[in-house]
């Protein structure tokens, strides 16, 4: 179980939190926002990628901004910026780079995990046969490359930051397959996203960050499905909004 | 034209630090100011005691002075190019607003010209202070260092221009470098040559003139002076090539990323440490920087084994300092291929401290390996073998800390063209003091050298895991510097 309490973080001109939620083993958390409401802030802040103020994160009870390399092995994570990666590196040698990265982490081979970063790719409809640096790649092609990376080594919680940005339709509805069997296989995932359709079809709670707070936090079945997130969502920012004013 | 002056606000945002607040940047700003006054001093009281130690020889001082002045201007030109956007991500946010390729090219290189006018004009007070101190006169002395400076700025320029039309296509990103230096070296080599060979004749060839410092030294060397109006001509023609020529032949260069990996890592032993050796040889600016170093180390090899043999002793400890000091410049670059801020290596949950390790025995492998023909050619020309190799460590040694350190502390990324500029000389120039001073004490005493050089090294490796430690822990955006990427979303 992920357990987020009180996590605060801030810099010049924002402040995130106190923000406390919980997203429980085996399911699928979207975190929805507008734009510069802390999303991203929140994920690095949980992962332990930014100085917290206070609070943290836990992960089965394991604080997860200790960033002890055996917890963090069990954690795959997929930034916002495609450039997030080694761009000299071919994809093929990307996620040999990170299979190692992990082994040593956890300090047991990982066999199977080139294996199944190819079946990851022929999901994803990655083009295996290119011997191209991923610096060279398309940003929707690097991003693969990228969540590929990140799930090679079958993680047991899974952060994605604006995951399907760049990715066409076709390989964004093999993602959104993907990620349903990871967690109907027992994963964790806690995905940003600014799609709504896409958020009713896939996630099993909803939580709604502005300006830096918490304003909504639902399992996503009692908000009605696709046609309920939109009033539920603009109805909980206007409250929000008005509660906010002197 | 209005947009000049936000294009160098905008560099010296980034040179002294992205997203740290104004005063912060002021501070840096005036703590690097600082460090190149001291340098300067330095540089201008060794040139005062070194004129006054050889007031026989003073007449031998404006020639000297030009060809100093004549290799500054080159190779800063030259370090301007290899410092340029090598991303190609300023060019793309030019190219989403109304400029013409020229006119966009021209925004991107006046923060590289800025930077590069400033260090020129750095790099020749200790000339104009070496020729007053042997009574040149100073009119003289001016006209003699704009002209030496035209000539080395210019020739570099129009190497520079034309390799780059004759090889545009993107297939030769990371040759073009190189090759500019070593037709330069090749040129510059020649045109010292020329300009002793020729130095006592009424007129000068119109290859010698073609070769631009052979007039320059002929005027003024030796007794004479150089015309104002010469002058004035040589530096509007250096300003010429150097503010158009190059710009234009660079415009419609592609900046573009190799499309193909020859050779992929994929056998042999899993280990990050072969992976990231694999992945530094991949970086075209590293490479092309490294082959451009090789070039002007195994000219230096060539230069030892050319002189007559007594002198092969005295020139050993000079050769090998700057050789260490060229070689160093690619083991500062090191760091600097990866963001400053949460590099890809901790996003995949790797620990800084042995990523660091594995990063400075990277850089270790490349200076020992570019650094190794200079003690090969000293033994192979018969010096002693203790001497040789007892200055090679010493100043590889320091060389390569000081080098190291510089890059660890001010990873400053590649496509930062103006902030790579001045590391570049800075970091040369203590690299080149740290080793000259060790390289002395190794003299009168070897294991003080010893310890010493041991001593910097540890002191490197211990300040790159603190610092690199320092930045992987919890990173407090409100504090940040140069490199930050991402916004606060």
């Amino acid at each position: 179980m992920l357990e987020i309490r009180n996590l605060r973080a801030s810099y010049p001109g924002f402040a995130l939190g106190p923000v406390t939620a919980t997203v429980r083993t085996g399911e699928f958390a979207t975190l929805v926002g507008t734009n510069g409401s802390g999303k991203s802030t929140l994920l690095r802040s949980i992962l332990g990628l930014q100085k917290l103020d206070g609070g943290g994160a836990q992960w089965d009870g394991l604080p997860i901004p200790e960033r002890s390399p055996a917890l963090l092995s069990l954690i795959g994570y997929v930034s916002d910026s495609p450039k997030d990666v080694l761009p000299e590196f071919t994809a093929l040698e990307y996620w040999r780079y990170c299979r190692i990265a992990h082994e040593q982490a956890r300090r047991e081979r990982l066999d199977g995990a080139m294996e199944r970063a190819e079946f990851l790719a022929d999901r994803l409809d990655f083009p295996l046969g290119q011997a191209s640096p991923l610096g060279a790649l398309s940003l929707g092609t690097t991003r693969k490359a990228q969540i590929i990376g990140a799930l090679l080594a079958e993680p047991d919680l899974v952060i994605l930051d604006e995951p399907f940005i760049g990715l066409d339709f076709i390989a964004a509805r093999a993602l959104e397959s993907l990620l349903r069997d990871l967690v109907d296989d027992g994963a964790t995932v806690l995905a940003s996203s600014h799609d709504l359709d896409l958020t009713s079809r896939i996630a099993d709670q909803l939580v709604v960050l502005h300006a830096g707070a918490i304003v909504l936090d639902r399992a996503v079945a009692d908000l009605g499905g696709s046609g309920g997130l939109e009033p539920a969502i603009v109805e909980a920012l206007r409250i929000h909004r008005e509660a906010s004013r002197p | 034209m209005s947009l000049v002056l936000p294009t160098l606000r905008l560099a010296y945002r980034r040179v002294f630090g992205g997203m740290a607040t104004a005063r912060s940047r002021a501070a840096r700003a005036a703590a690097t100011g600082a460090v190149v006054c001291l340098i300067e001093w330095l540089a201008i009281a060794e040139a005062r005691r070194q004129t006054a130690a050889t007031e026989a020889l003073s007449a031998f001082v404006p020639p000297l002075a030009a060809i100093m002045v004549y290799l500054a201007g080159g190779s800063i030109i030259l370090l301007s190019v290899s410092a340029r956007d090598s991303s190609g991500s300023i060019r793309g946010v030019l190219a989403t607003l109304p400029f013409s390729k020229t006119g966009a090219v021209l925004l991107e290189w006046i923060p590289v010209l800025t930077t590069a006018l400033i260090l020129l004009g750095l790099a020749v007070t200790p000339a104009a202070t070496a020729l007053i101190s042997a009574r040149y006169p100073p009119s003289a002395a001016v006209a003699l260092i704009v002209a030496a400076l035209a000539a080395g700025a210019g020739t570099a320029g129009l190497i520079l221009s034309g390799v780059a039309v004759a090889l545009r296509d993107s297939t030769w990103n990371s040759v073009r470098y190189p090759l500019s230096m070593l037709a330069w070296a090749a040129v510059a080599a020649t045109a010292i040559w020329r300009s002793f060979a020729q130095s006592k004749s009424a007129y000068s060839s119109p290859g010698d003139l073609a070769l631009g410092l052979p007039p320059v030294v002929r005027q003024a060397g030796f007794g004479g002076t150089i015309e104002p109006w010469a002058a004035a001509i040589a530096a509007l023609g250096g300003l010429l090539v150097v503010g158009f020529l190059v710009p234009w032949s660079l415009a419609g260069q592609l900046t573009g990323r190799r499309r193909r990996i020859g050779w992929s890592w994929k056998g042999g032993r899993p280990s990050l440490t072969l992976g990231e050796l694999v992945y530094s040889t991949r970086n075209a600016t590293l490479v092309a920087n490294a082959v451009a170093a090789e070039v002007l180390v195994v000219g230096l090899c060539i230069l030892l084994a050319a002189v007559p043999a007594p002198m092969r002793q005295p020139l050993l400890a000079p050769i090998l300092i700057v050789a260490a000091c060229l070689v160093g410049s690619v083991v500062r670059q090191q760091r600097s291929q990866f963001p400053v801020r949460r590099p890809p290596q901790q996003l995949i949950n790797l620990d800084s401290v042995p990523w660091v390790a594995r990063q400075l025995g990277i850089g270790l492998l490349w200076f020992s390996a570019l650094y190794a023909p200079v003690v090969a050619a000293a033994l192979w020309i018969g010096l002693p073998p203790a001497t040789a190799w007892g200055t090679w460590a010493a100043a590889g040694a320091s060389a390569f800390a000081v080098s190291a350190l510089s890059g660890w502390l001010f990873p400053l990324p590649l496509d930062n063209a103006p902030g790579q500029l001045l590391a570049s000389v800075a970091t040369v120039a203590a690299a080149g003091t740290a080793s000259a001073f060790t390289v002395e004490v190794s003299s009168t005493s070897p294991w003080l050298a010893l310890t010493l050089s041991l001593g910097t090294l540890v002191l490197c490796a211990g300040t790159a895991v603190a610092v690199e430690r320092h930045r992987w822990a919890a990173f407090d955006v409100s504090k940040a510097g140069e490199g930050n990427q991402g916004g606060q979303t």
